[in-house]
């Protein structure tokens, strides 16, 4: 019985060796050339800047949940979904037990409990993505070079503008004025 | 009858308080969380309805439906007490004047979701269908415990609840794993029958064969239950977390969740180990089980006893005494006998009245003083007499004295485990209950016999004291008259006298 369990084994110690290997021989085969920018936390190209450690926006886990809604509920509508023909016609797997209706039905709730959880999340407003700040629900604390603070695109438009103010004349530094009021 | 409408109509129960909850949820989007009392008066409404169509059930014959769901007394048992407890939860939110008004309509979404989970707990013999209600529950239980979100200590309560809930549900579920691969089953029923075809399945040939992987697994199952009922070494999050926690929701993980922990624990326990096994292996293997839970038990009551000898904050101390609480519970458990869990069924009604007492009583402090702390309530009992003189029927319950239920409690499991040669821990406990009435007392002795030098007059609220003060003349008329409960309790029996 035990023996059974030897393909699991198998299996993992396979998926495991898999990494290592390549991984051995990739440090075997390749040239190494430790040079100050090889050894730079690779950024797409882009030079590093700041620390990890920054707050990160908690609404990509919501939205992150709600699609984890929708996935599972396409998990279980698929065999539903087939199964239901069967049990309409009494027959394959639903032999007999006449629950075509009662099955329908089922899953039309189950939808329609799933349907309220979007429409739960539509109405408390977290499907919008751009918030305002005073839109934000907590004070976000303290500013600091863990914290940066986010500004609203009038407040970045004022601090941009007096610069190119300085290159363009008044007439700009009128226009930044009227946006950031 | 077409048998999935028939386990429909057995369900009643359970879809009326799933309905209720999303009518509740539906009814606060479409108030715009404008009207959050109203959601909490529909609650209890709805919650009267299912308590109703619960009553009527009691008494009727066990019946399975779907091969997982048991429609019995035991379960409806539970079912009446946690709806109670979510009712008496929604008077407690709405009489807390540090709760805000309005958009608080999940609060109740959440609650009742929670109790579904519990309803679909304590009636299975499925430990699939255990998995599902207990993590129902868990997961409402999370968000409940940080409701509060914008205060540290309520999000702190909730990230260690979840840590520690996810672990002790991920060990539960790797143990049920195991049994499945050794047994073929995940019905408990199923699983203590002897195996009579030529494929050996079930438990009894798998101990034969080897007894190791089924005590590891039973030990990893132990945990999930250990966790929710808060016993020791599993408790490590239940001082925080109610700590943390808004007080209500408090309440709740205390006396409803912490319940169906117990009925799940007692179902399990007595189908695959009861007393008068089918094979003498079960048998022979089930008194390990059962010392196992007693010594479990002696050092849960032990360790929550002495732990809360400390505490300055009457919320933290109620927490370690609801420790202290789960390790007399197991002590009829651990006898695996009717009369044992008889007796525990019987502690748990106690331990509902003397709770939900208590923690009212601290959110009525709460409210009045701003602070939870027994030295700022010194004096207090002459300020508002009739809510402190139930707050001392409580503590004298919870202490275990006469002439009050958690007396009567105390002794029903004394006297079991007694009787069925658990002396040893019989004797630890008592010497607990002693130690227990050192910290008791020191609340009734702040609140009565210390000089007050606060000059906030008490709060007017005549719902809640009245609420309270029912609450304390039911622990000690029950206590001078417990055969009403007795027969409810022996009627509701598990495994039947």
């Amino acid at each position: 019985m035990y023996f059974d369990y030897l393909n699991v084994l198998l299996f993992s110690s396979v998926g495991f060796l898999f990494v290592f290997i390549n991984m051995a021989v990739g440090s075997l085969i390749r040239p190494k050339r430790n040079t100050e920018e090889g050894l730079e936390t690779y950024e797409c190209g882009e030079p590093t800047t700041g620390e990890t450690w920054i707050k990160f926006d908690i609404r990509y886990y919501t939205v992150a949940l709600v699609y984890v809604v929708f996935a599972v509920e396409i998990a279980f509508l698929f065999p539903w979904a087939i199964v239901l023909g069967d049990a309409f016609d009494n027959t394959g797997a639903a032999e007999g037990s006449g629950i075509g209706v009662f099955a329908l039905v089922e899953g039309v709730i189950f939808i329609g409990i799933l349907f309220l959880g979007l429409a739960y999340v539509w109405a408390k407003g977290d499907l919008d993505w751009v918030l305002g700040y005073e839109d934000r629900a907590f004070d976000p604390g303290e500013p600091g070079p863990l914290n940066p603070q986010p500004r609203s695109l009038a407040q970045i438009e004022a601090e941009t503008k007096p610069a190119e103010a300085a290159k363009h004349g008044d007439a700009a530094q009128d226009d930044s004025e009227g946006d950031a009021a | 009858m077409n048998p999935y409408i028939e386990g429909m109509q057995a369900l009643a129960p359970e879809l009326v308080l799933t309905a209720l909850a999303l009518i509740v949820l539906v009814a606060d989007l479409l108030t715009k969380g404008k009207d959050s009392r109203r959601m909490g008066y529909l609650t209890l409404a709805g919650l009267a309805v299912v308590g109703g169509m619960l009553a009527l059930r009691l008494g009727e014959p066990s019946q399975t439906y779907f091969g997982m769901v048991i429609v019995d007394s035991f379960g409806t048992f539970f079912k009446l007490f946690t709806v109670a407890a979510v009712a008496v939860v929604c008077v407690f939110i709405l009489s807390d004047k540090n709760e805000r008004k309005n958009g608080i309509g999940e609060y109740y979404f959440l609650l009742l979701g929670a109790s579904v989970g519990i309803f679909f707990m304590v009636s299975t013999n499925h430990l699939l269908l255990l998995v599902l209600g207990l993590e129902l529950l868990s997961l409402a239980s999370y968000a409940l415990a940080g409701f509060h979100k914008g205060q540290r200590k309520s999000a702190e309560a909730a990230m260690k609840y979840v840590v520690f809930g996810g672990l002790s549900a991920g060990i539960m579920v790797y143990g049920i794993s195991l049994l499945y691969g050794m047994t073929g089953t995940l019905d408990l029923a199923e699983m203590a029958t002897l195996a009579g075809d030529s494929i050996p399945t079930g438990l009894v040939p798998q101990l034969y064969l080897s007894a190791m992987p089924v005590g590891v697994a039973m030990v990893m199952i132990l945990a999930g239950f250990a966790y929710k009922m808060s016993v020791v070494p599993f408790h490590f999050w239940t001082p925080d977390v109610y700590e943390g926690s808004p007080t209500p929701v408090t309440t709740f993980l205390a006396v409803a969740s912490k319940a169906a922990g117990v009925a799940a624990l007692l179902r399990f326990v007595g189908a695959l180990f009861p007393v008068d096994g089918v094979d003498e292996i079960i048998m022979w293997y089930g008194d390990r089980f059962g010392m196992l839970i007693a010594v479990l038990a002696a050092v849960t009551m032990t360790l929550g006893n002495l732990s809360a000898l400390r505490q300055q904050s009457l919320k933290r101390m109620l927490a370690y005494s609801s420790i202290a609480h789960a390790g007399y519970i197991l002590i009829g458990v651990a006898t695996r006998t009717s009369e044992g869990f008889d007796a525990a069924m019987y502690y748990m009604t106690a331990y509902y009245f003397m709770n939900l007492g208590a923690f009212g009583v601290l959110l009525y402090f709460e409210s009045a003083l701003g602070s939870d702390r027994i030295e700022d309530m010194r004096g207090f009992g002459w300020k508002s007499p009739l809510i402190s003189i139930a707050m001392v029927a409580f503590l004298v319950s919870l202490t275990g004295l006469p002439p009050t239920i958690g007396f009567y409690g105390k002794y029903l499991l004394f006297k079991v485990g007694v009787a069925e040669g658990l002396g040893w821990l019989v004797i630890v406990a008592a010497l607990n209950s002693v130690v227990s009435l050192f910290y008791y007392f020191s609340v009734a002795k702040s609140l009565f016999l210390k000089e007050s030098n606060d000059e906030r007059p008490a709060l007017s609220q005549p719902l809640f004291a009245g609420l309270l003060t029912a609450i304390g003349v039911l622990t000690i008329f029950f206590g001078l008259f417990p055969d009403s409960i007795q027969e409810l309790v022996e009627m509701c029996s598990l495994l039947g006298s």
